[in-house]
């Protein structure tokens, strides 16, 4: 049973203010503990329930969020390695299941702490087939497209709500409370990690029953940005057109095209 | 006795060509404040050759000061904005408004820096169910006090959208945009030129234009581009929450049109 746990920093437990998911602060250097713990408590959960190997992806702003002496020496650890390769182990090795750890919720989410999509300061909605998609289903759709399934989400409750609404049947865990988009209320660590532990392992035991997410292809993208300034950077991409002022827009053939072109 | 009041902005001024030249108190804004003058100072000898024998200008971009005072025609009154009154000196004595330098809204097509307010704050700006910009809110302002939007310039894009606004208002489009931040412009030496004939054919409008008049009282309704924004608003007298992102207000007159949402 090969396990593949993808990973962002708003969901983690403890983390309750947005200084803290901002890189290079002194409130995210001391966040590192919280988002270690979650992360370490999940692949402790994936090994317990039968994992034999487990790579870990230390995604936020493009990774350096965990210290590796800090982490479960069993897993192995990577991080994005930019544009087409989100989760980048999928292309060489083959998973069973995969767990998503400190997630949020898409942009303009109500009541959902730090909700973004990819970018909080461009990126406003992002639809397929006219459907909002927010990072939890393009990751989703990414593990998808090399026939993973994803079997447990954690993070806020908002996120847990979003997983169940596009997933159905997942193992989540919601470790905080949103109080409004840039506070929240965590769960006490001990308890969250506890929790997070036994859901991974049941998600693994499980992970025979869950399907894959396979959104219906070729499925009509698009891209609406704050302002015009983000869809200048895309209208000029093959395959992409303008579809108004501020939106792009594309068909994706592949599942791996339904996030970018 | 006919008084213009002239509202300065400085995305549509000619000559500037590149978001930076905007950018207040930075180096390329401090030179492009001479393209900005020289449209505004073609404007007001425009407006006394067509009659005026008052002119009131409001510097209205980020908050004031991008006018070298020096450099202004002596005979016009000068002013800046608030966060309460988007033109604080008009009154019913006014016999037009001018709009120079001006851009088009949020989410315009094809139009240099267009935003309404602040770019990386407001997304979509309704006011009275109908989708407006900068020049809408000014012109709806004026027209409480039964004052007409006569003359606009700017791009290519804030004109159709003066235009669509007051159907025979005097135009003088003095650039084009190639992307967001970046415009192709007229000289302006040929800009001024022109502006200075379109404030003349502006002046041979007076009386014979209608004001923008809205059936009071009436709602604005705003949409940011982030949750947080519209939880801190959301909460305050005569605000209502009406969507994750959405925030309406309640407008006892057109002087409740404001830049302070």
């Amino acid at each position: 049973m090969n396990v593949y746990i993808m990973t962002d920093m708003e969901g983690v437990s403890g983390i309750v203010r947005r200084e803290q998911v901002a890189p290079g602060s002194a409130a995210w250097r001391d966040a590192l503990r919280f988002a270690e713990a979650d992360f370490n408590a999940a692949v402790a959960g994936a090994f317990a329930g039968g994992a034999r190997r487990v790579v870990l992806c230390d995604a936020h702003g493009g990774g350096n969020n965990i210290r590796i002496e800090n982490m479960d020496g069993r897993a192995e650890y990577e991080r994005p390695t930019g544009r087409g390769s989100v989760m980048p182990a999928l292309f060489s090795g083959k998973f069973d299941v995969a767990l998503l750890i400190g997630a949020h919720a898409m942009a303009g989410t109500q009541g959902a702490f730090l909700e973004h999509t990819q970018s909080s300061a461009s990126w406003h909605n992002h639809t397929v087939d006219g459907k909002r998609w927010g990072e939890l289903a393009q990751f989703a759709a990414w593990l998808g497209h090399f026939d993973v399934p994803l079997a447990l989400v954690t993070g806020d409750e908002a996120v847990c709500r979003e997983a169940r609404e596009f997933l159905g049947e997942v193992e989540t865990v919601a470790v905080k409370t949103a109080l409004c988009r840039q506070y929240a209320r965590s769960l006490p660590l001990e308890a969250a990690h506890k929790a997070i532990s036994e859901a991974a392992a049941r998600a693994v035991l499980a992970a025979g029953k869950v399907r894959p997410f396979k959104p219906k292809l070729p499925a009509e993208v698009r891209l609406e940005f704050h302002s015009a300034e983000g869809a200048d950077g895309l209208a000029r991409r093959p395959g992409v057109r303008r579809i108004d002022g501020r939106t792009v827009g594309w068909t994706a053939s592949t599942a791996l095209q339904l996030i970018g072109i | 006795m006919k008084k213009i009041y002239i509202v300065a902005d400085m995305p549509g001024a000619s000559g500037i060509v590149n978001a930076d030249q905007c950018r207040w108190g930075g180096f390329l804004w401090r030179e492009a404040r001479a393209f900005l003058a020289a449209d505004v100072n073609a404007a007001i000898e425009g407006a006394y050759a067509g009659g005026a024998d008052e002119v009131v200008v409001c510097d209205a971009h980020a908050g004031g000061c991008n006018l070298p005072l020096e450099r202004m025609d002596p005979r016009a009154i000068y002013e800046t904005a608030n966060r309460e009154e988007l033109l604080p000196g008009l009154a019913d004595d006014f016999a037009g408004l001018f709009i120079v330098g001006a851009h088009a809204m949020a989410g315009a097509q094809e139009a240099f820096l267009c935003h309404t307010v602040d770019n990386a704050v407001w997304f979509r700006y309704r006011l009275a169910g109908r989708e407006c910009g900068e020049i809408g809110m000014w012109s709806a302002y004026a027209g409480h006090y039964g004052v007409p939007l006569l003359l606009a310039t700017g791009d290519a894009a804030a004109c159709a959208e003066a235009e669509e606004l007051v159907p025979g208002v005097a135009l003088a489009g003095v650039k084009e945009a190639v992307a967001w931040d970046r415009a192709r412009t007229l000289h302006p030496a040929e800009a001024r030129g022109r502006i200075g004939s379109a404030c003349r054919r502006a002046m041979e409008l007076v009386g014979k234009v209608e004001p923008a008049l809205i059936d009071m009282p009436n709602e604005a309704e705003l949409e940011y581009v982030r949750c947080e924004f519209a939880d801190e608003v959301a909460g305050r007298q005569g605000a209502e929450r009406t969507g994750p992102r959405t925030v309406r207000r309640r407008l006892e007159s057109a002087l409740d049109v404001r830049r302070g949402f």
